[in-house]
């Protein structure tokens, strides 16, 4: 037992245990709140990296918590999937350096501690929902970071905020509530919670039946989660009314959630013998190319810049979906790397949009204009994002969206291919008609003139996130090589 | 229909399950939506106590002179963990609620889509 | 029309949910999985290895005390959400209701009712202090302790005659949030003293002693830390 497979119960220990401390430890200096944040969050990350360390040198691991062997205790399991924490850990670290002059705009200052309680235990929340072996360990970790995550959207101020929350509330608590009802099914059939004890039981079952509907009720719990069309209809208010720093964090790692919830679902049920996972599997593929096409579109026509990248969103868990629906190698780690590259992608675009938004105090496109001789390098690092988002080569975007497209044709289907290609030019043609607006048309709107560029710690967070929405499509190969043994599972049942 | 009468105590909670949905579909009122999931909670909890019961059973409670079958602890320790994060999640939608009506004036979900 | 496509699909949903739930074992028979595997190890190690007569609360303090501390983490997570949520607005005026100030127009507590609460409250904390520390033993634990204790002050926040906010100052706000992060805060300690005493995040001691000790602590934080939780919910949604 090296020292680092601790590190799996402490990367969920630490952010909620600093999360627990924030709001007696700063209840008379509000504002410090933030470097422990900073603090929690950066340990968190040195652990997560030091996890990843040992799984490059030893391959998956587990650890038992409270010493207890599965199946009795919960185990917790580290694989190529769960290293998303580290991608995870850093983007809410950037995400809490762009906060500490956001959010004592925009929030009462008695509750500044509480909005950092909150980002905290939503990063625990992840971690733990990440690295967990156990199903109801995974649904208690799912309810940590839902909670936080409906509470963080309702931190902004106004009467759209709280409608937005309840509505993501109300869909989500119903999405936790059919993945609990299908761990109650595979407990009955099973007697265990374990995923890889129940993977091993479920085939001893007397009936496929239940065994379907878990399948069924847990695909379309986290796809809500994910925002998957058609249940993403939760997504575009939540993620367009939450403060900045929230849409980011929501956009970029909690949707995730959902991803890797479906992950380990197929990883689970794909060892079943008699159960044949391609209905699903096209089902998904289906759905994402709507989602791609539907988000793609319904971003053309948004005036509200977050609105369009909430949009944006739909559109990429669609891409996503698609490459995990083909489930052939190339197609399934171009899915897998692309949940790290969005994921950096999308903070970048909405820090830097909520950045241009903070200054200028628009948040309507046709407003912004000539705005990015006023704030060149927030503008510039939105202008690189969004090309990325749209999958320009060699950006971060790119890799992904080559790779499921390949997957598409490798497995005979130019049709998604097309879906693919078209997908992109439509994110690129509002990606080059915003930055059109933000840099070659005169200002319109006299606050556009008045505004100033975003104070360091907003443009370092958003500078260096930028800078890797660019350079992580040069590092794609990698990334590529990396992921590869963690689908293999999943391919198996393409 | 031996089956039926078997696992009555499963049909059971899917009733429930049914109702609390049907509540949560049909009303517009974010008040009754809230208690249209909590029934499908309960119905949720019903199902996994269900699996954990044995006939003419004991509590899981082991003393000097307890004698078995006992029913399964584990259900039960699962659903104390699912009631506390359903009272959790309907603290913070009554709080929710009290602010659309505050800042919205109105708990109708039709209502509110015409105030937008 | 919604009424009607909504019985539909709750038909066709009922008949997909029926059909499954006849083809699980039967409940209430022994020899079904749920019995035989995880549930049967945990009842043959009994005592000895749970450290608890009552195997629920050794399932939640011991096998699986990672889900538990999702669990109290869960609901303080709650209370900090009630409490960043709520409206920053004041009530909106609309016509037809009038502002009705509380404190002019409350409806005067019988004192009969005040006198029976007041009476009462020392026996329910008595009763809500043992559920907590037998909880080990026999049926009860920190949740279900936690739940009549922040019943009980939530009862007497109710009768005491204060509406107003002045009676968040029965305890010192500091003081407060500490006791109301009591859970997390309680099982992040044993996570920590699990890893010095017995080499595992989230084990107890071996030591019988030891062990009753850590998880009466758990319970007592649980069961305070709730209750607190509780009561601030109450008072949020209250003043909210």
């Amino acid at each position: 037992m090296s020292a680092a497979a601790h590190g799996l119960a402490l990367v969920v220990l630490v952010p909620i245990v600093g999360g627990a401390l924030i709001p007696a430890l700063f209840r008379r200096f509000p504002t410090a709140a933030w470097g422990f944040a900073l603090a929690s969050s950066a340990l968190t990350l040195a652990i997560s990296i030091s996890l990843i360390r040992r799984l490059l040198a030893e391959g998956p691991f587990s650890y038992a918590a409270g010493g207890w062997p599965p199946p009795y205790g919960v185990a917790l399991h580290f694989d190529r999937f769960g290293a998303a924490i580290a991608v995870f850990s850093m983007i809410t670290l950037l995400v809490l350096i762009f906060s500490r002059r956001y959010i004592p705009a925009v929030v009462p200052i008695a509750r500044i501690p509480l909005y950092y309680a909150l980002v905290m235990i939503n990063l625990g929340g992840m971690n733990g929902f990440l690295v967990t072996g156990d199903l109801f360990n995974l649904f208690v970790f799912m309810e940590v970071f839902s909670v936080s995550a409906y509470a963080l959207v309702a931190m902004a101020r106004g009467p759209q905020a709280g409608l937005a929350a309840i509505k993501y509330l109300l869909l989500g608590a119903v999405s936790s509530l059919l993945v609990l009802f299908a761990i109650g099914l595979i407990f009955a059939q099973t007697g265990t919670l374990n995923m890889a004890d129940a993977a091993g039981r479920l085939d001893a079952a007397a009936s496929i039946v239940p065994t379907a509907l878990a399948l069924g009720a847990l695909t379309i719990g986290f796809m809500v989660k994910a925002a998957l069309f058609p249940l993403h209809v939760w997504l575009p208010d939540a993620h367009a009314s939450a403060p900045a720093p929230v849409s980011a964090l929501l956009s970029a790692v909690v949707v995730k959630a959902g991803v890797i919830g479906i992950i380990r679902t197929l990883q689970t049920f794909s060892d079943h013998g008699s159960l044949q996972l391609m209905p699903l599997q096209s089902l998904l593929i289906w759905l994402g190319a709507i989602a791609v096409l539907w988000g793609a579109v319904a971003a053309l026509v948004q005036s509200d810049l977050k609105r369009l990248l909430a949009y944006s969103t739909v559109t990429n868990i669609g891409y996503i979906f698609i490459g995990l629906g083909i489930g052939s190698a190339t197609a399934a780690s171009g899915a897998a790397v692309h949940i790290i590259n969005h994921a950096v992608i999308k903070a970048a675009l909405f820090l830097a949009a909520g950045a241009l938004i903070h200054q200028s105090g628009l948040r309507h496109i046709d407003d912004l204009r000539g705005l990015g001789e006023r704030m060149p390098l927030s503008a510039l690092a939105l202008g690189v994002a969004l090309l990325a988002v749209a999958g320009v080569p060699p950006t971060a975007g790119f890799v992904g969206k080559w790779q499921i497209g390949l997957g598409a044709l490798e497995t005979g289907r130019p049709l998604l291919m097309g879906v693919v290609i078209v997908g992109g030019l439509l994110v690129l043609t509002y990606g080059v008609r915003i930055i059109n607006t933000l840099f070659f048309r005169p200002p319109l709107h006299v606050r556009v003139v008045t505004s100033r560029e975003a104070p360091p710690s907003m443009l370092a967070a958003i500078l260096l996130l930028a800078a890797s929405s660019f350079l992580l499509g040069l590092a794609g190969k990698p990334m590529l090589d990396f992921v590869a043994p963690a689908i293999l599972p999943l391919t198996d049942t393409g | 229909m031996n089956v039926l009468l078997t696992h009555v105590d499963y049909i059971a909670a899917v009733a429930i399950f049914l109702v609390g949905l049907y509540i949560l579909l049909v009303k517009q009122n974010l008040l009754k939506k809230i208690l249209g999931l909590n029934i499908m909670e309960t119905a949720v909890f019903a199902f996994i106590v269900t699996a954990g019961m044995t006939d003419n059973g004991v509590p899981p409670l082991l003393g000097p002179d307890a004698v078995g079958p006992f029913a399964s602890p584990l259900p039960h320790a699962l659903v104390l963990t699912g009631i506390v994060v359903a009272v959790s999640i309907t603290a913070l939608a009554l709080a929710l609620i009290v602010r659309v009506k505050r800042e919205c004036g109105s708990v109708e979900l039709n209502e509110l889509g015409k105030v937008e | 029309m919604r009424k009607f496509l909504a019985l539909v699909l709750i038909a066709a949903l009922g008949a997909v949910l029926i059909a499954a739930v006849v083809n699980l074992p039967e409940p209430g028979t022994t020899d079904s999985p749920v019995h035989t595997h995880v549930s049967a190890g945990y009842i043959k190690g009994g005592h000895e290895a749970g450290g608890a007569d009552n195997l629920v609360t050794a399932v939640l303090l011991n096998y699986r005390a990672i889900d538990t501390f999702g669990e109290v983490t869960v609901i303080f997570t709650a209370l900090i959400a009630v409490l960043a949520a709520t409206s920053l607005a004041g009530p909106t005026e609309r016509s037809g209701t009038q502002n009705i100030d509380l404190k002019t127009t409350r409806v005067p507590v019988s004192p009969v009712v005040s006198f029976v609460v007041r009476l009462m409250a020392p026996f329910i904390a008595t009763f809500a202090l043992f559920v907590m520390l037998k909880g080990h033993e026999l049926p009860g634990g920190g949740f279900q302790g936690g739940v009549v204790l922040g019943a009980m002050l939530i009862l007497l926040a109710l009768f005491s005659g204060r509406t107003d906010k002045t009676d968040d100052e029965e305890l010192p706000p500091g003081l407060r949030n500490w006791i109301r992060a009591a859970g997390p805060l309680v099982f992040g300690a044993l996570g920590l003293t699990g890893l010095v005493f017995s080499g595992w995040l989230f084990s107890l001691p071996d030591h019988p002693f030891w062990r009753e000790m850590v998880m009466i602590g758990l319970e007592l934080g649980i069961g305070i830390g709730g209750a607190a939780v509780l009561v601030g919910l109450f008072r949020a949604l209250r003043e909210g």
